[in-house]
């Protein structure tokens, strides 16, 4: 076998031996306990992941602010499609997220696909959020999934949580619910381990205190994960 | 460094304005009863420029014949004058052709004669004939034109002295005079004291003499692009798809994209004009997010647009007009560093509308909901030092949510916080906000109205 043919894709982590450990990319979800269930210790920096839930997106939002704060103090490019509510900036910014960087983007529902796909081609954004749901069909979610991967963008969906039951060609997904303890999530489907669900607990007073977080890359040993 | 002018005639210009093949049927272009030009097959059966058109009858009886155009002349030369404006800044359209002041380009484009080959190349490829020659001014170059010459810049001043007197733009009865007096080359006439010449020509003679070789130059009336640009294109039969409109639209976002670039400019905005059957009208606006004058970072956004657009039966003229400019300044970029690409912005412009995308931005106002909106464009201003916590979201306009002790279906977490504002411009605010958590353990923020007691929603933190 000619590894130097192949040694783009080692590099990038999109190929690995199974014998072997490989690097991904990833932003600390901001919680300890979350970063220690998710492969990598953070959410995939790159590709596509669904949240399956029936709860507003702000608790998605919510629970995607340290992956913000990190991408915003690196000084790089935000995206929110079809947010249900107005986005404050004064809250962004007692957030540490500069407004700045947070590309609101509105687009009729049937353009959502199209609309996120040129948002992830841009290069410019690190993160993008969609906010809205919308009747994807698998071969839009893999050329989503695969442009995000090519460009290095991390794309969040959120789906239905009737969706679960449909095959998705995202490496990542987890249902999201919500009760007095906090934010319950089930991750259904990551890389090289197996369901996990766990609370996030939310301060009542502090609605949006989370802890501080930075970006790693993390080193993945494969055989560990069997 | 000498100025060095090169001139460019377009003989078959008259028959091409006229769309007449050269290789068609004999036909003579002709203007004022005397013939101005001929195609190949009139030329092989004898007729040529210059002779009365009753001769070209009489020689040629199937001959077609069409009156010049000499304003249709005038918009083509207008035309190849924006072309020429890419080597030289320095063109004037002048009888029938250019002339181009080309000593200046030779750093950028190479020495006059490889600068010469480029002018010519562009039009062999077509087919389209052209005659081209240069020296020390416009009066040498057309000399030389005339005379079928084109003399190595070395060489000017011999090939000028070595030139007939005939070949000079003078009356007839001059040149019969130069002959008598056994003046035969133009370096004869040169050789000729200047107070001899006074005394036996007319002292326009000498003026030409100066200004044929350079010593006095005549200005010229430069060509300037025009400030604006609109450009037309008329068919028959009508366009009736869209893939058909795609061609003509791409040619003449090349033509604007060239006249961008010789004005050192960008356009954020293109305007289509484009006619129906029933000579309807419409207007196609293609917006972009910043000013561009890249060929694709225009064509993606117009085919965007294009698609949305409902078509006409069918399309007979479509016109580009471009009014909006600015200054366009390539950035400053070193060898590694790509230019971040704004081609996605456009796109989503010309396909979900101009104001599809929006920053959050923060305006100096007290109350949440004029303090907060989104812009065009991003911009940040600095919170004030002492601000409570404020939600990520605001509920614009608020919802009301009764007027009891507390919200409905809300438990009061936090506050207040007392706001009392807004009296300067007739909306005014007395409220206390309070952060809530409702039922379904969300995080709320809410507003009782000090006047009317009612509590609204105002904003969501999760």
């Amino acid at each position: 076998m000619n590894s130097k043919l192949l040694q783009p894709l080692f590099d990038a982590g999109r190929l690995w031996q199974g014998q072997s450990s490989r690097t991904t990319a990833v932003w600390s979800s901001g919680h300890p306990a979350l970063d220690r269930q998710l492969v990598g210790g953070g959410w995939p920096a790159h590709g596509l992941l669904e949240c399956l839930t029936e709860l507003p997106s702000t608790a998605l939002f919510g629970l995607w602010l340290p992956v913000w704060q990190q991408i915003s103090s690196l000084g790089q490019g935000l995206g929110l499609l079809n947010p249900s509510y107005q986005l404050s900036a004064e809250g962004l910014q007692q957030q540490a997220i500069s407004p700045q960087v947070v590309h609101v983007v509105r687009c009729a529902r049937n353009e959502q696909a199209w609309t996120l796909e040129q948002l992830v081609r841009s290069g410019t954004l690190a993160s993008i959020l969609c906010c809205a749901e919308a009747p994807y069909q698998t071969k839009q979610l893999r050329r989503l999934h695969l442009a995000a991967q090519d460009v290095g963008c991390q794309l969040v969906i959120i789906r239905h949580s009737a969706a679960g039951n449909l095959p998705s060609p995202a490496p990542t997904r987890w249902s999201l619910t919500r009760d007095s303890d906090g934010l319950h999530l089930h991750v259904s489907k990551q890389a090289g381990r197996p369901p996990v669900t766990l609370c996030v607990p939310t301060s009542p007073n502090r609605p949006l205190a989370c802890p501080p977080a930075r970006r790693r890359v993390a080193l993945l040993d494969t055989k560990t994960l069997q | 460094m000498t100025a060095v002018f090169a001139k460019l005639v377009f003989p078959a210009l008259a028959l091409e304005v006229l769309e007449i093949p050269q290789d068609g049927v004999a036909t003579v272009v002709y203007a004022g009863q005397r013939v101005v030009a001929a195609n190949t097959q009139a030329l092989a059966n004898g007729l040529y420029p210059g002779m009365t058109l009753s001769l070209a009858h009489s020689l040629c009886p199937s001959v077609h014949t069409q009156v010049q155009r000499p304003d249709l002349e005038r918009q083509w030369l207008h035309h190849w004058a924006h072309w020429a404006y890419r080597y030289s800044d320095q063109v004037a359209i002048q009888h029938g052709g250019l002339c181009l002041e080309i000593a200046a380009s030779q750093r950028l484009f190479g020495e006059v004669s490889r600068i010469l080959e480029q002018l010519k190349a562009t039009h062999h490829q077509v087919q389209r004939p052209i005659r081209i020659a240069s020296g020390l001014s416009p009066e040498m170059a057309a000399l030389f034109l005339a005379e079928d010459l084109c003399p190595d810049p070395n060489d000017y001043w011999q090939t000028l002295q070595a030139s007939p007197v005939r070949a000079l733009p003078i009356e007839a009865a001059q040149h019969t005079r130069m002959q008598r007096m056994g003046l035969v080359t133009i370096g004869d006439l040169l050789a000729l004291p200047q107070r001899d010449r006074l005394r036996r020509f007319p002292k326009e003679l000498d003026t030409l003499l100066h200004a044929l070789t350079g010593q006095q130059l005549r200005p010229l009336n430069w060509f300037k692009p025009p400030p604006v640009f609109q450009r037309t294109l008329a068919f028959d039969p009508g366009l009736v798809t869209q893939e058909m409109m795609r061609f003509p639209m791409r040619r003449l976002l090349q033509e604007a994209c060239q006249w961008l670039r010789l004005r050192q400019s960008a356009t954020d905005q293109l305007c289509w004009r484009i006619t129906d059957a029933s000579r309807h009208t419409h207007t196609l606006l293609v917006q972009l997010n910043q000013p561009e004058s890249g060929l694709e970072t225009l064509t993606d956004p117009t085919w965007l647009t294009l698609e949305r657009w409902r078509l006409p039966s069918a399309v007979y003229a479509m016109c580009l007009h471009i009014d909006r400019l600015s200054r366009h300044t390539p950035d400053a970029l070193d060898l590694f560093q790509a230019r971040p690409s704004q081609a996605w912005r456009h796109r989503l412009m010309a396909r979900l509308g101009p104001d599809c995308i929006q920053w959050p931005i923060r305006v100096q106002d007290p109350r949440p909901e004029h303090a907060n909106r989104y812009g065009l464009s991003p911009s940040e201003t600095a919170l004030p030092q002492r601000l409570a916590e404020r939600p990520l979201w605001i509920v614009h306009p608020p919802e009301r949510l009764g007027s009891g002790t507390t919200p409905q279906g809300h438990q009061l977490l936090c506050g207040p916080e007392r706001l009392e504002t807004g009296w300067w411009d007739g909306q005014p605010a007395r409220r206390q906000y309070w952060i809530t958590r409702t039922e379904d353990q969300r995080h709320a923020w809410v507003y009782q109205d000090a006047i009317d007691r009612q509590w609204w929603l105002s904003g969501w933190f999760n």
